[in-house]
C-alpha cells in the first residue's frame, strides 16, 4: 500500500478499527478479524498469520469461557457454577468480545506495519505537534521495549546470569529484565523530555519535509472507505448488532453490516495482494 | 527438572485444583433436583405472579389476561426475591433480562422491556402488596409471602408514590 498517501493507509486501518470497536455484531467482528488476518498474512508471511490466528482464537476461547463466570444473563443454562447460571448466550457474548479485542489488536499491528513513525508525525504534525509526538511515541514504545528486552536478556545471559532454560529460570530472568526495561524507559523518557525542552520544542511551529499531496487515486480510496464506514455506522444504528440477551437474535441488518465491514477490509487486501503478486512476478527466475 | 520447578508447577496445579474442587458445578438437572420449584408439604414457599395487565391489550403477543405466570414455588433458605424469580423463570423457560450488578434490576420479562410503553414504563415488584424500598436482589422474602412483578406504564402511580 506504499503508493497510497499515508492518510489513506491510516484511514484503511482506522475505519475497520471503528467498526470492530463499536459494533456488537458477532459476524461483523469475525469478518473484521478475518480481513486483518488476511492482510497480516500478505504483509508478513504465513508464519505471522498462523501465530496471530492461534493467538486470536486462544484469547477469544479464554474470554468466552471466563465471561459466563461473571455475567449470568441469558436463558440457555449449560451449568450452574456456585448456584449461578453459566449460560450459552454469555459464552457467545464473551466470544464476540474476544474476537473484537483480538481484531482491534491485529489492525493496530497492521497500522504499525503500514505506517512509519515519520508518516504518523507528518499526518498529525500539522494539526497538533504535541499529539503527533505522543501518538508516534506511544506506537513506537512497545517495539522499542521488546527490542531492548532482547538486548538486556542476551547481555545478562552472556554475563552468566539466568543461564538455565527451565520455566522458573525463564520466569526469574523475565522479571529481572522487565525491571531493567522499566527503569531504562523511565530514564530515557526523562532524558528525551529534557532534550526537547532545551531545544525549545513546542515554542514555535514545526515544519515537515514530507511533500506528498493527495492524488486522484487517494481521493477515490478515501471516498470509498468513508462511504462504507458511513454505511456500516448506519446499519449499526438501524439494528445491525446481535442481541445476545435473553436469547441470541441476529440483527435485522446484520448481513448488510457484515458486508460493509468486509468491503472495508477488501481495498487493503486487494492492494497488498497486488503488491505481493507483483513482487513474486518481478523476481528474477534465473 | 529442578526442585524449584516442581514446587512452581505444584503450586500452579494446586491453585487450579482448588478452583475446580471448591467451585460447585452442577448440570441443570442436578440443580433443579436440589432446588425444586414444586412446593413440598412442610417446606417454605412463596406465591409468585408476573403481571402485565396494564399493557396486555396493546400487544397481541402478551397473554390476554396479562398474567405471564402465577403459582406457588419452593423458597430455599437465604434466597432473595431476585434469586427465586430468576430460578423460577429459568425453570419455566420464560426469557428475562437484568441490568445492574449487585443492585440488580429485572428490566425485561417475556419480551416486555422497560421503556417499551413510555419513559415511565417498566417492571416493579411488590411483596404482599407493597413496593419495598430496596432492590429485589437484597429483599429476603419469608415463607408465604406474595411476590408480584407488575409491568407499569406510569412508574410513580404504579409504585404508589
Amino acid at each position: 500500500m506504499k503508493p497510497l498517501h499515508p492518510v489513506c493507509r491510516l484511514t484503511a486501518v482506522m475505519t475497520v478499527l471503528i467498526c470492530l470497536m463499536f459494533s456488537r455484531s458477532i459476524t461483523a467482528v469475525g469478518a473484521g478479524l478475518l480481513g486483518g488476518l488476511v492482510c497480516l498474512g500478505l504483509l508478513c508471511g504465513a508464519k505471522s498469520l498462523f501465530k496471530a490466528l492461534f493467538g486470536s482464537l486462544a484469547f477469544s476461547a479464554a474470554v468466552s469461557v471466563i465471561d459466563p463466570l461473571f455475567s449470568h444473563r441469558g436463558m440457555t443454562v449449560l451449568l450452574f457454577v456456585n448456584d449461578r447460571p453459566y449460560t450459552a448466550e454469555s459464552m457467545l457474548y464473551g466470544l464476540m468480545l474476544g474476537l473484537s479485542l483480538s481484531g482491534a489488536t491485529l489492525w493496530l499491528t497492521l497500522c504499525r506495519r503500514l505506517l512509519t513513525d515519520r508518516e504518523i508525525l507528518c499526518i498529525f504534525g500539522r494539526i497538533s505537534p504535541k499529539l503527533a509526538m505522543t501518538v508516534s511515541m506511544t506506537l513506537g514504545f512497545i517495539p522499542r521495549l521488546i527490542e531492548k528486552q532482547k538486548r538486556i536478556r542476551s547481555a545478562q545471559q552472556w554475563a552468566g546470569l539466568f543461564a538455565g532454560s527451565s520455566p522458573t529460570d525463564r520466569l526469574q530472568s523475565s522479571a529481572a529484565v522487565f525491571m531493567a526495561c522499566v527503569a531504562w524507559s523511565a530514564e530515557a523518557a526523562a532524558g528525551a523530555a529534557r532534550s526537547m525542552d532545551s531545544r525549545g520544542y513546542g515554542t514555535h511551529s514545526v515544519t515537515y519535509s514530507d511533500s506528498r499531496r493527495l492524488r486522484r487515486a487517494d481521493l477515490v480510496f478515501l471516498t470509498v472507505q468513508t462511504g462504507f464506514t458511513a454505511a456500516a455506522v448506519i446499519f449499526m444504528a438501524l439494528g445491525g448488532n446481535t442481541d445476545f440477551y435473553p436469547t441470541i437474535v441476529f440483527g435485522r441488518y446484520e448481513p448488510l453490516l457484515t458486508a460493509a465491514v468486509t468491503a472495508l477490509c477488501l481495498p487493503a487486501i486487494i492492494f497488498l495482494a497486488k503488491e505481493d503478486i507483483q513482487w513474486k512476478l518481478y523476481t528474477s527466475k534465473r | 527438572m529442578k526442585k524449584k520447578d516442581l514446587i512452581f508447577f505444584g503450586v500452579c496445579g494446586a491453585v487450579a485444583a482448588l478452583f475446580i474442587f471448591t467451585a460447585d458445578i452442577k448440570t441443570p438437572g442436578e440443580y433443579y433436583a436440589l432446588h425444586p420449584a414444586e412446593i413440598s408439604e412442610d417446606g417454605a414457599y412463596v406465591k409468585l405472579t408476573i403481571d402485565c395487565s396494564s399493557v396486555a391489550k396493546k400487544d397481541k403477543a402478551l397473554p390476554d389476561d396479562g398474567t405471564m405466570l402465577t403459582g406457588s414455588y419452593a423458597l430455599a433458605s437465604g434466597e432473595s426475591v431476585y434469586d427465586i424469580t430468576a430460578r423460577v423463570l429459568h425453570y419455566e423457560n420464560i426469557p428475562f433480562d437484568v441490568s445492574g450488578g449487585k443492585a440488580v434490576y429485572i428490566d425485561g420479562i417475556g419480551g416486555l422491556y422497560e421503556l417499551d410503553y413510555g419513559a415511565e414504563s417498566g417492571w416493579i415488584y411488590t411483596v404482599n402488596g407493597t413496593a419495598p424500598d430496596i432492590n429485589c436482589g437484597e429483599y429476603k422474602p419469608l415463607s408465604g409471602d406474595e411476590i408480584e412483578f407488575i409491568y407499569v406504564d406510569s412508574y410513580y402511580k404504579g409504585a404508589g408514590r
